[in-house]
């Protein structure tokens, strides 16, 4: 039996037991789901979009499924998160595998009109979001990883800001997988900002398991007329963790995206971005920092089109890697024929700090309009011996001045963060992280007892 | 004390240094002379560490201390200082991160606790008049958009943070313009004690004005083949090098 089909299988033994613990917008996608994953496993083409990622290989683990709902974590729904970074005042939305907690209080601190909360409760609160935007951003494309996550995924998370509403405080999204035995997770996210709306979003992303797991996430972001979102992904997750990140992101006119994916504990990482331009005037903005060592994985798989005109997206994502780690990034921009005054500009550079250590980069543009100005470049390099030396000479220790080196280096992303309190965490937390100091995530208060 | 003993010394199999004979006491500054190619950058890196080159032979004891048995940043520690002839940018690392993380490992390396934060910043402010540095050079990333003047000023500044027992200024004077030159000298000058010591890498007379050196050695060929005063140093401005490699050859 291929690795695929055992997914086709318990669907079939198990859709009952799937569908009678979700709601009913969850249930009506997994018919179109389940044809197009099944394209997936009678198809022995390789996927161009997969290019850097064995996905078949590592669907193979016979992972569990929690599809009876059971709770896998002792905690009360509502603990107080060790993740609080000072100045931020964040509202914290916890999410325990598949499912999201939100206190009153924290809810209460949200304007009116604003939903943050499970499916389960949006489909009684607001049936209507759910239905009108549910997979469908996702399920246009073509992906295996979305349409497995489909075909099984019972519950989610919406966050709907309406037209006009600027949330002031982020969102903090803590996102923990729970388990005592290999588990596979489906996660969903729908984010819907209407006209004129603002929303900072920060997704926390960690493990409380020992155990292999496998999460999907797959998000849906809809960004309305003159919205922003800034949107900043950490993923502090352990090597026994395999994570596949599809998020699908439209954007109307005169709106701005500011984006940062930022992995810096895992096992196996695969970040999808599918960005797309639906308004004239609308910017997106990219940039990602990812270190590994070891034998991680990271792969940044990112694909902007822009179907209309005047529209700018940048990609800057820079990795660090050690050991026998693996970095890949694959970035394409696609202009649409008959637009004009499109810019996008795609950066990759790649550290190879250890003699094993591979990066592939993959900078790609398919224009079909004249009227552009599109630049790519990628580098992949060593640290710089002169430098090195001369640090060196000034005292700092070889391992002292590597590190100094190799967080310089993704500081020219980390610079970007428009938030200094943010910007200063992750700063030291990538700080942290090199000096090897975090197996993966303690919570930030044990990085300020660091500092 | 710097004693250097028959040091012999090559660089990708190739030998440069050939047998280099030179002490240079506590309290003094030597200036070393000669014509292009002939060692003094090779001995300027072997003395501090340069991983590119290889020592074959001889000694570098320093204040009692086998030099080359330590690493670089540990004969820095020891109070090894090199003024860098073309000093390296290093983007995204800031000079104040850069001079803490310096002066904190040498604190370190001599069981002192790490400098606090004040005290830090009063000791950069300080230092920095020394060469007229601006104090917003002190966030720019380590001689990132630096004009060469401003590079070499940034040496001595540097220099002036760390406090070395022992400086090598490799050709500081070069691409330095009258009134930097001067800055640098006088900055130079005034951190020069009983206990300190230097070897000053220069072909210009100007430099001889300002430093005013206990002692000038010429290095031809791998060797030292001539110390004098700083009449020397005159001598050698005013006739050129030839005349003593025509004296070396006829010797051999």
């Amino acid at each position: 039996m291929s690795a695929l089909q055992q997914y086709i299988n318990l669907y079939h033994d198990a859709s009952e037991l799937v569908c009678e613990r979700a709601v009913d917008v969850l249930n009506m996608a997994r018919p179109e789901a389940e044809r197009q994953f099944c394209a997936f496993v009678d198809s022995t083409a390789k996927l161009e979009d997969y290019k850097y990622t064995d996905y078949k290989t590592l669907l193979a683990p016979d992972y569990g499924l929690n599809l009876r709902r059971l709770s896998f974590s002792s905690a009360s729904k509502y603990k107080k998160p060790s993740c609080s970074i000072a100045q931020m005042d964040s509202v914290v939305v916890q999410m325990e595998n598949d499912v999201p907690y939100i206190s009153s209080e924290d809810l209460a601190r949200l304007p009116k009109g604003v939903f943050v909360g499970s499916f389960s409760e949006a489909a009684i609160q607001v049936p209507q979001i759910l239905e009108n935007y549910y997979g469908k951003f996702a399920e246009k494309h073509s992906d295996p990883l979305t349409s497995l996550n489909t075909l099984f995924v019972q519950e989610g998370l919406l966050i709907f800001v309406p037209s006009g509403c600027k949330i002031d405080r982020p969102l903090q999204v803590i996102s923990t997988t729970h388990s005592n035995q290999p588990l596979m997770c489906h996660q969903r996210l729908l984010v819907i900002l209407e006209d004129g709306a603002s929303l900072t979003l920060l997704h926390c992303d960690e493990t409380a398991a020992t155990v292999d797991t496998l999460t999907t996430q797959v998000g849906e972001i809809v960004v309305g007329r003159e919205s922003e979102l800034q949107m900043f992904l950490l993923e502090e997750t352990g090597v026994q963790h395999t994570r596949f990140h599809q998020v699908y992101l439209q954007q109307d006119k005169d709106s701005s995206v500011e984006w940062f994916d930022l992995t810096l504990q895992n096992g196996y990482t695969r970040n999808t971005l599918r960005g797309c331009f639906v308004g004239e005037n609308a910017s997106l903005a990219t940039y990602g920092v990812a270190l590994a060592s070891g034998k991680q994985r990271v792969d940044n798989n990112l694909l902007v089109r822009h179907e209309v005109s005047n529209c700018r997206s940048t990609m800057l994502y820079k990795y660090v890697l050690d050991d026998q780690s693996v970095g890949a990034f694959a970035g394409k921009v696609y202009v649409a024929q008959g637009t004009v005054k499109n810019e996008s500009e795609q950066t990759n550079a790649n550290l190879c700090a250890g003699n094993d250590a591979r990066a592939y980069s993959q900078p790609m543009l398919e224009i079909y309009a004249d009227d552009v100005q599109c630049s790519h470049g990628s580098t992949v390099g060593k640290l710089d011996e002169a430098a090195l030396f001369y640090m060196q000479q000034r005292g700092i220790p070889l391992a002292e001045a590597r590190l100094m080196l190799q967080h310089a280096f993704v500081g020219e992303v980390l610079e970007h963060i428009p938030i200094e309190a943010l910007r200063q965490r992750l700063s030291i937390l990538t700080d942290l992280r090199l000096r090897g100091k975090r197996e993966k995530c303690q919570g930030c208060k044990a990085v300020d007892a660091c500092y | 004390m710097l004693e250097i003993k028959d040091l012999h010394a090559e660089v990708e199999g190739k030998e440069i240094l050939k047998g280099i004979d030179l002490t240079i006491p506590n309290g003094e500054v030597h200036v070393l002379m000669g014509p292009n190619g002939s060692g003094k950058s090779t001995l300027s890196n072997v003395l501090v560490g340069h991983p590119k080159y290889t020592v074959t032979q001889g000694s570098v004891i320093f204040n009692g201390i086998n030099l080359l048995s330590l690493s670089a940043a540990d004969r820095a520690h020891e109070g090894i200082f090199m003024s860098f002839q073309a000093p390296t940018e290093i983007p995204g690392v800031s000079m104040t991160n850069f001079l803490r993380a310096a002066i904190n490992a040498k604190r370190e390396y001599h069981k002192l606790p790490a400098l606090s934060a004040s005290d830090f910043l009063k000791l950069l402010r300080e230092k920095r008049k020394l060469v007229g540095l601006d104090a917003h050079f002190m966030n720019r990333g380590v001689n990132e958009g630096f004009s060469g003047g401003e590079r070499k000023r940034n040496e001595i500044f540097q220099m002036a943070v760390l406090e070395p027992l022992f400086s090598i200024l490799d050709e500081t004077d070069s691409g330095l313009d009258v009134d930097a030159l001067r800055i640098v000298a006088e900055g130079f000058n005034t951190l020069r004690t009983e206990s300190t010591s230097a070897l000053v890498i220069t072909h210009y007379q100007r430099m001889l004005d300002y430093l005013r050196p206990d002692r000038v050695h010429v290095l031809v060929d791998g060797r030292v083949v001539q110390s004098g005063t700083i009449d020397l140093g005159y001598e050698i401005e005013a006739r050129g090098f030839d005349w003593i490699k025509s004296a070396v050859s006829s010797d051999n």
